[in-house]
């Protein structure tokens, strides 16, 4: 019986686990070299797709939320001349990350210049659970230059829901 | 305009109400605040593209963050004034395992003349950097001096936090809970450096004083999974201390405090049967430990319980219990010895360490993918195990970031054949359209300008006030057809016939009522003619837009058709492959690294288990030759 007893203080040594790093191994600056070139080498591609596929001036699409809005978004689907261009499922880190002050780039693309008229169409709870869904559309105009539209989903207090307003920018 | 639209919000939103009582799959007519359309400046881009790193950083997309912010530095959106993403980038390259990178970063911004803030945020962040690299005396130094003043209050704490765990390493405790004291005990970080503190202070040979905490978490909030599994580790750690102390009853009161349910009810359970048999209270430790060996097999506690329980039969007097209870356990260790020997087996396979990754590539936690198959094989309790070493813990961190370097060369090297050819396929179709599309542009230009030209004259034709003296400019369609009728009928009225004196009257009347009519309704036919006239304009300016973007179009075709996006898109090709033989390598020796770790540790439990089966087959034999001596000597007796 008396044997179990260092058992005690095996297990409490192993309790207590204070993170400092010391790895220092042969490994360590390989590990580091391949980081670094990683990094280089995805911003270097993103750039030269970016180069290729949006030549011409894109239009953006990006959603914001309220910081700290206590409704849980669920989901988002837009559609731009009635043709459905995105859709977002918000998993519990991804909404967390919009009430912080994230913003989410839903769409971007090469749109015709012109007119156009987007519709968006969300699901979310409201802050005792209560489901519901909403849509709205708006309408821009696409110049030379590129369209950024920011939809921020703001808290509506008196219906305890979202509402929508939108923010355009065009680059001259 | 405003209030126009306030009262059309306002009727829209009374029909919606009206017309759909239920609150589900409603259309909200005219929320949208439309402000219209303003020119993207320097700062509105950073606000977007900033807020878009912030998106990836709190959903833990580290590497996608940092891709972000260089992508950005690149396009000179973020450069050396952005202190702010500087300051993030910095804090990502710590947290990516690049502390060079980010020192660079911090002293640069040190260098700048920046707000007081953002310096003590920035030497918060270069003393985590010495403190996570073992520099503990230099993080000290910072954050002790005058250049962290004016942090906000979570970074406060945080720096109390980490001054509390370098005094701990250090062994001064009391200078440690000087700067824990301040740190509120109702947040995870607080409640962690409480435990911390209290075990190492109890490790220092402080008991009174490192129990104290650990009690003092008992009576602590919180109600996530993680701070119920605190306390509980803490009450576990406060009885074990105050068992070996011998203060038993004390430590029957703490471990009774561990949730039976909790990760850590098999210690607790072998430690109050303990307490319970150390008081001399065998009846009370035999079901704690007989509720111990129902569970988990695997469990070291278990595994000391199922030795605890025949024992305490046996001192009840119950030999044949005992006998069962000793031969249970045999079976029990043979059966986890068989679980080692698979696991052990299932290391040595390739491709084992891919099978501890996450699902979700950006999830950092330690669950692997299949962790349901690697239960039912008894061996993800021996990973957890290793998962709570540091060592590994770290070695697996690498391991994971270094897996999703591979899927990103992988998807790389698959799009990039693609890229190529989209590249040659926008060439030719520019090449073969660029020409024509030259010149029909020209053509439309020309006539979008008379157009516009146009659309100014009529604008400009309409007089701001109605005038009688032309009727049919007022009049609508209907009423300017049969103006012209009754107006060519008055002129040429003497060369026709029928031309009596009666119908000359008829004719004057209904000359008469026509033009009260036209100018009855000419107040609304000219508001009509504006709003025409005004949507020609604005029909007429977004067709200018058009002309204007496809204008852009052609010259960035133009230029398109002369880079040499090509020859860098080939030029990548190398690079990945470089890239691709670094991964395998890399994870290659992490993955030997990872298999030795795991092997040395479980290959120390079946040497435990071994001699737990020798000690339970020599109790097994023992009982019996008592068994057989027994029952010799009651032969002899009688």
């Amino acid at each position: 019986m008396k044997a179990l007893l260092p058992l005690c203080g095996a297990f409490l040594v192993g309790l207590c686990t204070v993170a400092i790093a010391a790895d220092d191994d042969g490994l360590s600056e390989q590990i580091r070299q391949l980081k670094s070139e990683a990094l280089d080498l995805n911003r270097d591609l993103t750039l030269l797709e970016q180069e290729l596929l949006y030549a011409t001036p894109q239009t953006s699409i990006f959603v914001s939320v309220d910081v700290g809005t206590p409704i849980r978004l669920v989901d988002i689907n837009l559609t731009i001349d009635g043709e459905h261009v995105g859709y977002h499922f918000y998993s519990d880190q991804e909404f967390e990350a919009l009430t912080k002050g994230g913003i989410q780039r839903l769409y971007t693309g090469n749109l015709a210049s012109g007119r156009h008229v987007m519709e968006a169409t969300i699901t979310g709870y409201d802050p005792l659970g209560k489901d519901y869904q909403k849509t709205t559309s708006y309408t821009f105009t696409k110049g030379a230059g590129k369209k950024m539209v920011e939809m921020q989903v703001v808290d509506d207090l008196n219906k305890q829901q979202h509402k929508f307003e939108f923010r355009e920018w065009n680059q001259q | 305009m405003t209030q126009l639209r306030r009262k059309r919000w306002l009727v829209a939103a009374c029909l919606a109400t009206l017309l759909s009582p239920a609150q589900a799959a409603k259309v909200e007519f005219f929320d949208d605040i439309n402000q219209g359309p303003i020119p993207l400046g320097v700062e509105e881009h950073r606000y977007l593209a900033f807020g878009e790193v912030m998106f990836d950083y709190y959903r833990h997309a580290n590497f996608n963050a940092i891709n972000k912010l260089l992508v950005n530095q690149e396009q000179a959106l973020f450069n050396e004034d952005t202190d702010y993403a500087e300051l993030l980038l910095g804090d990502l390259y710590v947290t990516y395992g690049l502390p060079g990178k980010a020192e660079v970063i911090f002293n640069r911004l040190l260098e700048k003349d920046i707000l007081s803030r953002t310096r003590a945020q920035t030497w918060l962040h270069k003393a985590a950097l010495h403190y996570r690299e073992g520099n503990l005396a230099e993080a000290a130094m910072i954050l002790d001096g005058d250049n962290v003043e004016g942090l906000d209050p979570a970074d406060d704490a945080r720096r109390r936090l980490m001054l509390a765990n370098i005094f701990m390493t250090e062994g001064d405790f009391a200078g440690a809970l000087d700067y824990l004291h301040s740190v509120p005990v109702n947040t995870d970080e607080g409640r962690y450096a409480t435990y911390n503190m209290g075990v190492a202070l109890i490790r220092g040979g402080h008991r009174a004083q490192g129990v104290a905490l650990l009690k003092s978490l008992l009576e602590a909030g919180g109600s996530s999974d993680q701070a119920l599994a605190l306390r509980d580790r803490a009450a576990l750690a406060s009885g074990l201390t105050e068992l070996r102390e011998g203060n038993l009853q004390s430590a029957r009161a703490d471990l009774r405090q561990v949730r039976s349910d909790g990760p850590f009810s098999e210690d607790a359970l072998l430690a109050l049967g303990l307490a319970n048999y150390r008081a001399g209270d065998v009846k009370r430790a035999l079901p704690l430990w007989l509720e111990a060996v129902r569970r988990n097999s695997s469990h070291p506690s278990v595994q000391e319980a199922l030795m605890l329980a025949p024992r305490a039969y046996e001192e009840l007097g119950g030999l044949p219990q005992a006998l069962a209870g000793y031969q249970y356990a045999a079976t029990e260790y043979r059966q986890a010895l068989k679980d080692i020997q698979r696991a052990i087996d299932n290391i040595a396979k390739p491709g084992w360490s891919e099978a501890l990754l996450p699902e979700d590539s950006n999830q950092a936690g330690l669950l692997p993918a299949n962790s349901n198959d690697l239960a039912q094989g008894s061996e993800l309790s021996y990973l957890y195990k290793m998962f709570s070493g540091n060592t590994f813990a770290q070695r697996f961190e690498h391991y994971r970031q270094i897996h999703q370097i591979k899927s990103m060369v992988k998807k790389w090297q698959q799009s990039l054949p693609a890229l190529e050819e989209t590249y040659q396929i926008q060439q030719q179709s520019l090449s073969r359209h660029l020409p024509h599309v030259r010149g029909e542009m020209t053509r439309h230009m020309s006539r979008q300008e008379q157009l516009a030209l146009s659309s100014d004259k009529v604008s400009s034709a309409i007089p701001n006030f109605v005038d009688m003296s032309k009727p049919e400019d007022v009049a609508s369609a209907e009423q300017a057809i049969m103006w012209k009728k009754v107006d060519a009928m008055a002129r040429q009225f003497g060369s026709l016939p029928g031309s009596t004196h009666d119908n000359a009257l008829r004719l004057r009347r209904m000359r008469g009522l026509l033009l009260w009519d036209i100018a009855h309704q000419s107040i609304e036919q000219r508001e009509k003619q504006e709003q025409a006239a005004t949507q020609l304009r604005v029909e007429s300016g977004v067709l200018g837009e058009r002309i204007a973007a496809v204008q852009q179009q052609i010259r960035d075709a133009t230029l398109r058709t002369r880079d040499d996006l090509g020859q860098r898109l080939a030029e990548q090709t190398q690079r990945i492959e470089k890239i691709k033989r670094l991964t395998e390598d890399t994870l290659e020796a992490l993955e030997k690294s990872m298999q030795a770790d795991a092997l040395a540790l479980l290959l120390a439990n079946q040497q435990t288990l071994a001699d737990q089966l020798a000690e339970a087959h020599l109790a097994i034999a023992r009982l019996q030759d008592s068994s057989v001596s027994d029952g010799s000597k009651q032969r002899n007796e009688s």
